[in-house]
């Protein structure tokens, strides 16, 4: 009982530090064992997912602070909603769905918001909503990027419109099948094999326009 | 075809996802067509450097936002939790337990019904005088494993729950590494925050006393034996802030938190409102009172 019971308060730090037991089991078992109140199990599928959610969420929204939050809100909601998972899907993909879904929100979010405020007369009262511009460039601790390639490609994916953005993110970045990307996005295999075309045309002609030259 | 028509399947030819056929039919179209030669050239070396991009983490304090997050979550669902929530979640654990240890169970079943049976019988065997010239013992059971084994097996305890008693008589007994609790507060259970605790029975003959203080890390536990039933207010004193160092929001929990600090006895007080006491003893707190010794751990 004291085993068990000691380790509900989550230390997400200590994740790398689990069992080999618990480091070998399958997510969907590890994630039943969460449906059974099991916190140390969730603190290692927390710990699985959270660089590749963060770096496929950032690639999305390109804000650290923003990205942070949403793979907080995806984890939350995940734990939230155990009970609600089915053993026949992925874990993976359903961890995916909900992240992707939290980033295009926020990316219809930030449209919108932006549309308000281009559209917002300069004569109005400034206090009411949309007329203060978001701020959806990347703040001060967003230039990860090492290089000028790295600067430009990720310049490029932000300029993508979101359908495409997403498919380039999961196919090219997280490497995922047609398949799972189209669970994630709830699409068929046919569309997503299409967006993955135009968007990989369009961010190729961008990236041939600014005359980026890639090795 | 066109080369509008070849310009569609480049993706999935640089993805290994056409036919052989279709794979034929636009490597003999690249080798005549240079404008879309240049296209896949170009599109081959884009996806090779979007694959390319550097992984990239989150900051340091993500981490310890993170975990503060969930257990907040875990907390809020510890206090919205329902009682049917609770008692389906004690017979899922029951069901596990089928599962996983069938034989066991079924001869613990079977144990139990054979010393109730016994148990019954010998009752009615009793001579009536014998039964009428003692007043009838309290209903005893046996603890469904001891805890503590350095500590001597507990008195025995009535199985049905102390809340009628105004407030039950508490002390802490420290574990052997952890320093010593001697100025815990003592104090009323009306002035204590009740929120800080909640009971949960986790399963069928444990009582799981789940203690939380929101300002602080720690979601603490304590493990009783059936039937027994905890003052929140008192656990919420004995176990906050005092062995959390203050309970600093900014701080992780460190290791020594999580280890098991000590025990705590219980006995059906006869006072009003309670009182918190550090004891070794365990029956330096009154001669007559049942007791029950439970673990504690973080």
């Amino acid at each position: 009982m004291a085993d068990n019971t000691s380790m509900n308060a989550v230390q997400v730090s200590d994740m790398a530090s689990g069992s080999i037991d618990e480091l070998t089991l399958s997510d969907e078992v590890l994630f039943f064992r969460v449906q059974r109140e099991d916190t140390r199990a969730f603190e290692v599928i927390v710990g699985r997912y959270r660089t590749r959610l963060y770096n496929c969420i950032y690639r999305m929204v390109h804000n650290t602070e923003c990205a942070e939050d949403l793979v907080q809100e995806t984890f939350l909601r995940v734990y939230r909603n155990r009970h609600n998972y089915k053993a026949i899907s992925n874990l993976s993909t359903w961890i995916y769905t909900i992240a992707l879904n939290l980033a295009r929100s926020e990316l219809r979010k930030r449209k919108r918001r932006q549309f308000f405020s281009l559209n917002a007369s300069p004569h109005e009262n400034s206090t009411r909503e949309g007329i203060d511009l978001p701020d959806t460039n990347a703040g001060p601790g967003d230039h990860l990027e090492q290089n000028e390639l790295g600067r430009a490609i990720q310049q490029a994916i932000d300029q993508l419109p979101e359908k495409y953005k997403s498919v380039i993110v999961l196919r090219d970045i997280e490497e995922m099948s047609y398949e799972q990307i189209g669970e994630i996005l709830r699409c068929p295999t046919g569309t997503v094999k299409s967006r993955v075309n135009r968007g990989r045309l369009r961010l190729q002609e961008m990236l041939r326009q600014w005359q980026v030259e890639i090795l | 075809m066109n080369c509008s028509g070849y310009e569609r399947q480049m993706s999935d030819y640089l993805d290994g996802q056409l036919s052989k056929a279709a794979e034929d039919k636009l490597r003999f179209h690249l080798n005549g067509c240079p404008r879309c030669r240049l296209k896949i050239e170009d599109m081959e070396s884009s996806i090779r450097a979007v694959k390319s991009l550097a992984s990239v983490s989150p900051r340091p304090k993500f981490d310890h936002q993170l975990g503060n997050l969930l257990n907040r979550e875990i907390a809020r669902e510890m206090y919205s939790a329902s009682w049917w929530r609770r008692v389906s979640a004690a017979f899922a654990d029951l069901g596990e337990l089928s599962r996983q240890r069938p034989v066991q169970l079924v001869f613990a079943t079977s144990l139990i019904l054979t010393i109730t049976g016994i148990g019954g019988f010998v009752e009615l065997a009793a001579p009536p005088e014998r039964t009428g010239s003692s007043p009838a013992p309290p209903m005893t059971f046996a603890l469904p494993a001891p805890f503590e084994p350095e500590l001597a097996p507990p008195d025995p305890v009535s199985p049905f729950p102390l809340e009628r008693v105004p407030g039950p008589h508490m002390a802490v007994r420290q574990a052997p590494n952890q320093e010593q609790t001697t100025n815990l507060p003592s104090t009323s259970a009306t002035s204590l925050p009740l929120n800080a605790t909640r009971i949960t029975g986790d399963r069928p003959g444990i009582m799981t006393v789940r203690t939380m203080e929101p300002t602080t890390h720690g979601i603490r536990f304590v493990s009783a034996g059936t039937g027994m039933r905890l003052d929140p207010a008192l656990l919420s004193a004995s176990f906050g802030r005092d062995l959390l160092n203050g309970g600093n929001l900014d701080q992780p929990a460190t290791e020594e938190m999580l280890h098991p600090v000590g025990t705590v006895e219980l006995r059906d007080s006869q006072r009003a409102g309670g009182s918190l006491n550090s004891s070794d003893t365990p029956g330096s707190s009154g001669p007559t009172a049942p007791l029950r010794r439970v673990r504690i751990s973080f």
